[in-house]
């Protein structure tokens, strides 16, 4: 068992020196824009329209290249992933609710790429996972008399409740292009896409009514290679 | 390639099944949605539209789940009776039903359910659930309920005049096409010893805006006009020298419009003030509210006077039966106006704003059903605050001066006196 076992050891270690011929660490900031949309079950809500909206996110990026054409890439990012409320039943036209939030997210993911020695291409594949930070809301509402109705603009933070679930996780892929520009210096763009596997909502017992976020993020960043 | 575009696309839907999908969550505004054909459904769809639609969730200690848990078999039941052909009847509905609503928050909240099968041992067929009124009646200074006490308020006012020294007293029955409910006012000028006067209005509900606006009113709508008008008019125009106080009794007030505000405060304030905070629901989580949506009410010229500047005292009285408007008038007044001053007894606790029907496509809440048509009807209102966030639903205003009647038919007197003694001593 034990001779197995070192056998196993040895071969990885065998592996991992031949890769390490290739390894390297590169580390850099990126940010750019992002587009976020809810997946939601319509199930006898007819009334309600989301829609998306577009935000920005800014993080840092690291990877580990083992060979020329694979790597794992672990961001840190600070990510906007907000969506609109309209009531398409609604006859006051102004009253809606923009729901924006931020997240903290983690993403990992295989970075396989290819191309030539200065301008290569990228194909990644991972999942994430991600915390929710703040959630504001911006809108107008409105209060209704008999006789009158009055509308208000509002824009403040939401308090979180039970109902808020913070934490998620997903999977995340997406294509990118990156460029040497100097010796150790390459510019970086990418498209990802963030699909969530946890509802940010927890529902109830009974009745449950899971949401789930969808986000398209298009990042320009910079690395350096040690 | 192919082989990899499969494999990817096999990966997505598996992921994609991670994915789970809602329980059904009715809409309900959505008429058509509403058939159920056992009483266990009906209760489903009941508890269903509650939990979507009732605004009070964070400030209502009743655990929903625990609800549905504990009655649902017990409506399963009622179904497995009735398909043995045995009747069900409405007093077992009516215990049930007043066992899972009938201790909700909401005091506006009234439920009223058909028997789907109805039994030929019932007398009605029909079960009403009233949660406010099921607390207020357990509260140690419950008398009588509205209707009683209106009954006796009559005849208390009937009889002023030889109680008290009063200059002017007129009073109006106006039928209010708009709310279809008659509407009683006393207006007093009561005379102090000093010979200062006190105007003095009474109002068995909030109805002074479709009164005074009204163009096409009968006789008791152009009196009861004209019996506003000459209590604005005297609190306006009445020398400071000759001017006491005000008084404004909501014993037995049933509620009725927030408009009316504009005659209770906008006369009596030279800038905009927010006098109230409401919230809607904004989607089918019991705790997915809208923001709070400030109410202003702006100066009004007609009748104005600066009752702040002048120091003009300004006595609200209240009790167990001022309800919804009744009471959120001398909330507001109270909140806004620094001469007020409430004397009487915590009131009903209904505070929340009423929507019409049609306003469900805005706020998610507010009355649903039709009892007609659907064997079931849910009265219930949107939620209310006041500025700085105190929540009195379910509570009532606490009077400045708590001050209780003691006995069934009558005993308004020690109250009223106790508003005039305020004035004269302020």
């Amino acid at each position: 068992m034990y001779k197995k076992t070192l056998r196993v050891l040895i071969v990885v270690l065998l592996c991992w020196t031949a890769l390490e011929a290739n390894a390297q660490w590169s580390l850099g900031l990126r940010g750019g824009w992002t587009y976020n949309n809810v997946t939601r079950s319509n199930s006898g809500r007819i009334d309600e329209t989301f829609s998306s909206q577009s935000g920005f996110e800014a993080g840092l990026q690291a990877s580990y290249s083992f060979t020329q054409w694979f790597a794992l890439r672990a961001d840190l990012c600070y990510m906007q992933r907000s969506h609109r409320m309209d009531r398409n039943l609604n006859y006051l036209e102004p009253v809606f609710t923009k729901y924006c939030n931020s997240y903290l997210m983690l993403p990992v993911m295989a970075d396989f790429s290819f191309g030539g020695e200065k301008l290569r291409g990228h194909a990644l594949l991972g999942g994430y996972a991600g915390y929710w930070l703040q959630a504001r809301v911006k809108g107008q509402t409105y209060w209704m008399t008999d006789y009158y109705v009055y509308f208000n603009d509002f824009d403040e933070n939401r308090e979180f409740n039970k109902e808020d679930r913070r934490f998620t996780a997903g999977l995340v892929g997406g294509v990118g292009l990156s460029y040497d520009i100097a010796a150790h210096w390459s510019l970086n763009l990418d498209a990802l896409y963030y699909y969530d596997l946890v509802s940010f909502r927890k529902g109830y017992e009974h009745l449950s009514d899971p949401r789930y976020l969808n986000t398209l993020t298009v990042n320009l960043g910079v690395s350096y290679k040690f | 390639m192919k082989k990899y575009i499969l494999v990817l696309t096999l990966i997505a839907l598996v992921f994609s099944g991670c994915r789970k999908e809602a329980d059904y969550h009715p809409y309900i505004g959505e008429n058509g949605a509403l058939a159920y054909d056992s009483y266990a459904g009906q209760f489903e769809y009941l508890w269903k539209c509650i939990s979507t639609g009732y605004v009070f969730w964070d400030v209502d200690n009743t655990d929903w789940d625990a609800v549905y848990n504990q009655y649902m078999p017990q409506f399963k039941a009622l179904d497995e009776k009735h398909a043995a052909g045995q009747d069900v009847t409405i007093a077992e509905l009516d215990a049930l039903y007043q066992g899972a609503l009938g201790g909700m928050t909401d005091h506006h909240m009234t439920i009223v359910l058909r028997n789907i099968f109805p039994s030929a041992n019932d007398i009605n067929s029909f079960v009403i659930v009233r949660p406010g009124a099921n607390e207020v009646a357990q509260r140690d200074y419950y008398i009588e309920s509205i209707g009683e006490e209106q009954i006796n308020m009559f005849a208390f006012l009937g009889n002023i005049e030889s109680q008290y020294n009063i200059a002017v007293h007129e009073s109006a029955t106006a039928f209010v096409d708009e709310i279809g409910a008659t509407i009683i006012y006393h207006y007093c000028l009561f005379t102090l010893p000093d010979g200062r006067k006190i105007p003095y209005l009474w109002q068995s509900a909030a109805a002074m805006t479709p009164i005074m606006r009204s163009t096409n009113g009968d006789k008791g709508v152009r009196e009861a006009a004209a019996l506003i008008k000459h209590w604005l008019t005297a609190i306006k125009e009445t020398p400071r020298n000759q001017l006491a106080g005000i008084i404004l009794d909501n014993r037995a007030n049933s509620g009725g419009y927030q408009d009316d505000l504009d005659y209770l405060i906008g006369s009596f304030i030279n800038e905009k003030k927010e006098i109230l905070r409401t919230r809607y629901k904004e989607g089918p989580g019991r705790l997915e509210h809208s923001v709070w949506t400030p109410y202003y009410i702006y100066p009004q010229s007609q009748y104005h006077r600066d009752i702040t500047a002048e120091n003009i005292p300004y006595v609200i009285i209240c009790d167990i039966n001022s309800i919804s408007m009744g009471e959120i008038e001398p909330m507001t007044i109270k909140a806004v106006l620094p001469t007020s001053y409430v004397i009487g007894e915590r009131t009903y606790g209904a505070t929340g704003p009423l929507q019409p029907v049609a306003s469900i496509n805005l706020n998610y809440g507010g009355p649903f059903g039709n009892y007609n048509t659907m064997n079931h009807y849910i009265y219930t209102s949107t939620f209310e605050a006041q500025v700085g966030g105190k929540v009195l639903e379910g509570i009532g205003l606490i009077p400045d001066q708590l001050m209780l009647r003691k006995n069934y038919n009558g005993d308004f007197k020690p109250q009223l006196d106790a508003a005039i003694q305020y004035i004269q001593a302020h």
